[in-house]
């Protein structure tokens, strides 16, 4: 070999060095976090970085029970499930409308909704908890889906705007044409061809309300209606040092997440750099 | 298009949600500001008097500042972190025979798409001062003289939150820098090549110049994210910003003003909470519209 040749095999066996690297860092804790999640008590004060002993399959069912997290889990589900069905069905019916119909005030509407993407929504909410709570939505499920619908919708409209632009008009005018109305129009024709954007939109609400902390910490009481991360703290809070069911408990959460960006990875990437504005 | 009144039913729904739900609320929290509401029970207007006891009341006023600063360094540290580190692997990842890229970019950026608060609480394990893995592994190469408590003193906690922090963001602006790399013409590279430019060369001087817009509207995330930050330090730390303060940060600080915290169970009510919010809500527009301006400026047609 030229001694050119071997300093580029050199550099790039460091750089590829530097990327393992990198990665090991990345994925360092939510391994050390499974590990660890089956060790019984006294394996965790004795060694952080050994295996366990015994695989203890039952940290999880202890936990499972003990944090409630059956029916989390279920709210969460159910919570996370209807914003993305909201977002996306409202989201998208204003959307089509705002990138294919001219009326005065069109502009100035856009501009209004987009305006969400700037401010934090935490800062509004103090009305909203009043709102929630005069509208005996306070502490309810329902209530806080309403919230995570409208909270979502600019970064929703955002995207499905510049979507439905780019479709050719010709394809809606060959319907309207035949007759359809615009319900007819958005539901048969529309929506179809926008299945891609939605997908990314909906991947989005989903990160963002099934790992929310700070809503429903505000806006859930009762704690029946817990949502699995509320949960988790909960459960954090009454069982401090018991790292094996705390490490459970938050592998539980980071389960579904990681299964769904298994199979979608590249609609995870592209929604959530789309909406890093938020 | 023909049906134009009756299609615009379909907007409706978004526009009641939004309006009621965001738009309005900001404008109600400017308005409770000026009052000395507790939540419930009677509301008084009282001008600016939240906003001069906020700046004038030695209590109030120091935590306000000590947070903000809090958040403010963590701005500037993950500044040089994320987009340091992002743009270092951007630019590596997009070399064009590097084998394996669609697993290291899907590693990369799995940590920030995890539930920040579980994510806390096992980097609040392995940062356990007895039974940690950072101190195991510290003490198994040598160095059990670096051991630290490290979210329990008062120099580690804040360095080691904003570590954490970093760790969880820089995954976001690698993939965020190299999307903004595939869209710079090929052709320019090449040229540049032609021209007797390294790599580097080619980086420095035209790569770098042309991700100027890309940068700014990170540094404008950035620091969004860096004055919302909320559950990853909540988890590390707690709602007072343990140890004594010294994590505190403004999200905090709002929560604990307007729905009170253990030391103080009623807060300071929901007119002084909304106070802290609008000005952060007006410190955040204020920098994002200068941040914006600075974007449009740098904008380049190829």
């Amino acid at each position: 070999m030229r001694p050119e040749r071997s300093l580029r095999a050199v550099s790039r066996t460091m750089i590829y060095l530097l990327l393992v690297l990198y990665a090991a860092i990345t994925l360092f804790p939510f391994f050390l976090s499974l590990v660890s999640s089956f060790k019984d008590l006294r394996e965790l004060y004795a060694s952080a970085l050994a295996l366990p002993a015994v695989w203890r399959w039952e940290n999880y069912r202890i936990a499972w029970i003990q944090g409630n997290f059956s029916l989390y889990f279920k709210n969460s589900v159910y919570v996370t499930g209807l914003s993305i069905v909201g977002v996306l069905l409202i989201g998208s019916m204003a959307s089509y409308i705002l990138a294919r119909y001219a009326f005065p005030g069109r502009t100035a509407l856009s501009v209004y909704f987009l305006a969400g993407l700037v401010i934090p929504f935490r800062l509004a909410v103090l009305p909203v908890f009043v709102l929630l709570r005069s509208l005996h939505l306070f502490d309810t499920l329902g209530g806080l889906i309403l919230v995570y619908i409208a909270a979502d919708l600019s970064f929703a409209i955002f995207i499905l705007t510049n979507y439905f632009r780019s479709i050719p008009r010709e394809i809606e005018e060959a319907a309207v044409v035949d007759g359809a109305g615009p319900f007819r129009i958005y539901f048969r024709i529309m929506l179809p061809l926008v299945r891609p954007a939605l997908a990314t939109v909906g991947i989005v609400v989903f990160v963002w309300v099934w790992n929310d902390f700070f809503l429903p910490l505000v806006f859930l009481q009762t704690s029946e209606k817990y949502t699995l991360i509320l949960g988790l703290f909960r459960f954090f809070g009454r069982h401090l040092n018991e790292w094996q069911y705390v490490l459970a408990g938050a592998n539980i959460t980071l389960l579904p997440v990681i299964l769904l960006y298994l199979f979608a990875s590249g609609q995870f990437i592209e929604g959530l750099t789309a909406g890093v504005r938020k | 298009m023909r049906y134009r009144r009756r299609a615009l039913v379909l907007l409706l729904p978004a526009l009641i949600l939004y309006t009621v739900f965001v738009a309005y609320p900001y404008i109600n929290s400017l308005l409770y500001s000026f009052t000395d509401w507790m939540g419930v029970g009677p509301k008084h207007f009282i001008g600016l008097g939240n906003y001069m006891r906020l700046f004038t009341e030695p209590r109030l006023a120091r935590t306000f500042w000590r947070a903000l600063s809090h958040n403010a360094l963590l701005f500037g540290v993950s500044m040089l972190f994320t987009v340091g580190l992002g743009l270092s692997f951007a630019f590596i990842l997009s070399s064009r025979r590097l084998r394996g890229r669609g697993f290291f970019k899907g590693v990369y950026f799995l940590p920030y798409i995890l539930p920040a608060l579980s994510a806390g609480f096992i980097w609040r394990y392995i940062l356990h001062p007895r039974w940690g893995a950072l101190n195991e592994m510290l003490k198994a190469v040598g160095l059990a003289g670096w051991t630290h408590a490290w979210l329990g003193e008062l120099d580690t906690a804040f360095p080691t939150i904003m570590a954490v922090w970093c760790l969880r963001l820089t995954g976001l602006y690698i993939l965020f820098f190299m999307a903004a790399m595939l869209s710079i013409p090929d052709e320019l590279r090449d040229a540049a090549r032609v021209d007797g430019c390294g790599r580097l060369k080619t980086i420095w001087y035209v790569e770098l110049p042309l991700l100027r817009p890309t940068i700014l509207l990170l540094s404008l995330l950035n620091f969004i994210n860096a004055f919302n930050a909320f559950d990853m330090i909540y988890a590390l730390s707690d709602l007072s910003g343990a140890p004594f303060g010294r994590s505190d940060v403004l999200t905090l600080f709002f929560y604990r003003t307007a729905f009170g915290s253990v030391n103080n169970p009623f807060g300071e009510g929901l007119g002084m909470g909304a106070a802290v919010a609008s000005v952060m809500a007006l410190f955040l527009i204020g920098v994002s519209l200068f941040f914006l301006k600075a974007i449009q400026r740098a904008q380049v047609e190829y």
